[in-house]
């Protein structure tokens, strides 16, 4: 790794010793190529050739002409271009985001992004914020009579009806993040790229650092990446880290507020507690023909520390089902995964693309999972673009899955580890969608999505007694996505 | 063992991709065939936008994330 990174120092100062022009074609060759820079918009195939011909075949000098040609669809402003560096430009986007469950969560999220891209790299700036309002289940079972529960930060209590499955009301949760990333193209062959994140929210801080390196092989038909994250998160649980396996108290069941703010805070261990991970990310690109590109990535990461849900419970119950108590859920401190994923592009015709990705994920919670995407991908005329898409998502449930512990008023045996967390179960997920793109002929770019999305939980078997057998504890959570943006 | 496999499996996968790319075994073509490759809608990180807000709420509703498909940062509800 040393001598990769020798090696590409040494090669930028001989790139810049041989003067702008020779530097330039070159910064744009590898500009193109780059997998992670899609700035061309032109459909650049009969230039190209003819180009290439003329030039005698020379990659750099053909990819620098289509560049040139291709310049005013680039949106560039040329009032904010830099003197010194005359083949930069800036680029605003600007998208809301919808995200709304039938009964549950709404999301709304809104995001700026100021790009400057140039010869020799980009440089990103991101804000974006959302909010959360709506119902969120804590995943207690539902009861023959009426439950009373303290919602998390003790300050109020909730009544949930008989049958009725137990859930928090979100009045209004706000998260913000910003994010800096910068790519550097060293010369035709390596590019490396560097970022930092910094998300809030009132109970989850996080603070993230990304790094990564890409070569380009073969004249540019492959292309070997490897990139790294790592995040350091604070969780600060509402109303505090809860006792995992504890049982959950009402006011009710005090005689006076102090005593209930007593056995409140001893169920707490303080405020906050640490979260850290890491991933690791190494990938190839490969041209396949001239119609098509393929991309192999294998991940690899690690979640060590707090990963319980505060308020999220697992009910105790009795043998016609219905819970004597509610105790707080308990997650592993460590958790490894990893993941294979292809992606493909293939051009079926002139105005035709299919986008194809699987990914198998596996992590030692039991959890694995297969995702399959696909897009199909019209031109519709010089402005509009059409892509229907669809997505299908099937995973396995974590081996602590578990919606109940059966004690039918014996003293309940409470599992070292247990979530009755929905997102935990075996389920089976289906996205339907269409995006609709305009590109005005100033290159500015307006697009619509909409998107229906299904989660299918399957209820654990073995944690249903009496009347549980009867009822689903993890119905079919159907939502709307609806996303806008603008390029300036 | 079911791990050993899958790692097995990945590495054939990486050593055949690469083996075929190095070896210049009908993969890949001469620069001046790269019109459609050019593309914006060609490339691999097209709609990026979207993959990130994609990949926000499948991180908030399903249990694994990564690999290409991006998520995290969030204590979702």
């Amino acid at each position: 790794m040393v001598a990769v990174w020798g090696g590409a120092v040494v090669a930028v100062i001989n790139a810049r010793k041989k003067g702008v022009a020779a530097t330039t074609v070159r910064k744009i060759s590898g500009l193109l190529t780059a997998a992670s820079c899609s700035v061309l918009a032109a459909d650049l195939q009969a230039d190209s050739v003819s180009e290439a011909t003329a030039s005698g075949s020379d990659s750099a000098v053909n990819m620098t002409t289509a560049t040139l040609k291709n310049k005013p669809n680039l949106g560039a402003d040329e009032g904010l271009s830099s003197k010194a560096d005359e083949n930069s430009n800036w680029r605003v986007k600007t998208a809301v985001l919808s995200y709304s469950e039938e009964g549950r969560i709404q999301v709304n999220q809104a995001l700026l992004k100021v790009t400057r891209e140039s010869d020799s790299g980009s440089l990103q700036f991101k804000v974006d914020t959302d909010t959360v309002t709506g119902p969120s289940m804590s995943a207690a079972v539902s009861s023959s009579e009426v439950q009373t529960f303290s919602n998390p930060s003790g300050s109020l209590e909730t009544v949930t009806a008989a049958g009725e499955l137990p859930e928090w009301v979100i009045e209004s949760h706000r998260r913000s993040s910003v994010s800096v990333n910068k790519e550097d193209i060293l010369n035709s062959d390596y590019s490396i790229n560097y970022g930092a994140r910094y998300s809030y929210e009132l109970s989850y801080k996080s603070k993230s650092i990304t790094a990564g390196i890409s070569r380009n092989f073969d004249r540019k038909n492959t292309q070997l990446s490897f990139s790294t994250l790592f995040e350091d998160a604070e969780v600060l649980p509402i109303g505090g880290v809860v006792k995992p396996g504890e049982k959950t108290i009402i006011r009710a069941d005090y005689t006076d507020e102090a005593d209930f703010k007593t056995a409140w805070n001893n169920l707490r261990t303080g405020d906050s507690e640490r979260k850290r991970a890491y991933e690791l990310v190494t990938g190839i690109t490969q041209v396949i023909n001239r119609d098509a590109i393929v991309q192999f990535n294998y991940s690899y990461g690690q979640v060590n520390g707090y990963q319980n849900d505060a308020i999220k419970l697992v009910s105790i119950i009795d043998a016609n089902g219905n819970p004597e108590a509610n105790v707080y859920e308990n997650r592993p401190d460590h958790r490894e995964r990893q993941s294979v994923y292809v992606h493909g592009k293939y051009s079926l015709a002139k105005n035709q693309v299919l986008d194809l990705s699987y990914r198998y994920y596996w992590d030692d919670w039991s959890i694995n999972s297969h995702t399959v995407a696909a897009g199909w991908q019209f031109e519709l005329g010089s402005n509009w673009t059409l892509e229907p898409q669809v997505r299908w998502y099937k995973q396995s449930s974590a081996d602590f899955f578990q919606q109940s512990i059966f004690a039918d008023g014996a003293v309940a045996v409470i599992p070292d580890y247990m979530s009755a967390d929905y997102r935990l179960a075996a389920t089976n997920n289906y996205t339907l969608g269409v995006n609709l793109d305009y590109k005005f002929d100033s290159g500015k770019a307006l697009s619509m999505r909409l998107a229906l999305y299904e989660i299918n939980p399957e209820d654990d078997s073995s944690s249903k007694r009496g009347r549980l057998n009867g009822i689903d504890l993890t119905p079919t959570i159907r939502s709307t996505v609806f996303m806008m943006s603008y390029d300036f | 063992m079911g791990k050993f496999v899958r790692q097995v499996c990945l590495l054939t996968c990486i050593t055949a991709l690469t083996g075929c790319a190095s070896s210049g075994f009908s993969l890949g073509v001469k620069p001046w065939q790269k019109g459609t490759l050019s593309k914006d809608s060609m490339q691999i990180k097209h709609s990026q936008l979207q993959a990130e807000f994609d990949s926000h709420i499948y991180f908030a509703r399903e249990a694994s994330s990564g690999g290409g498909m991006g998520g995290g940062g969030c204590g979702c509800n």
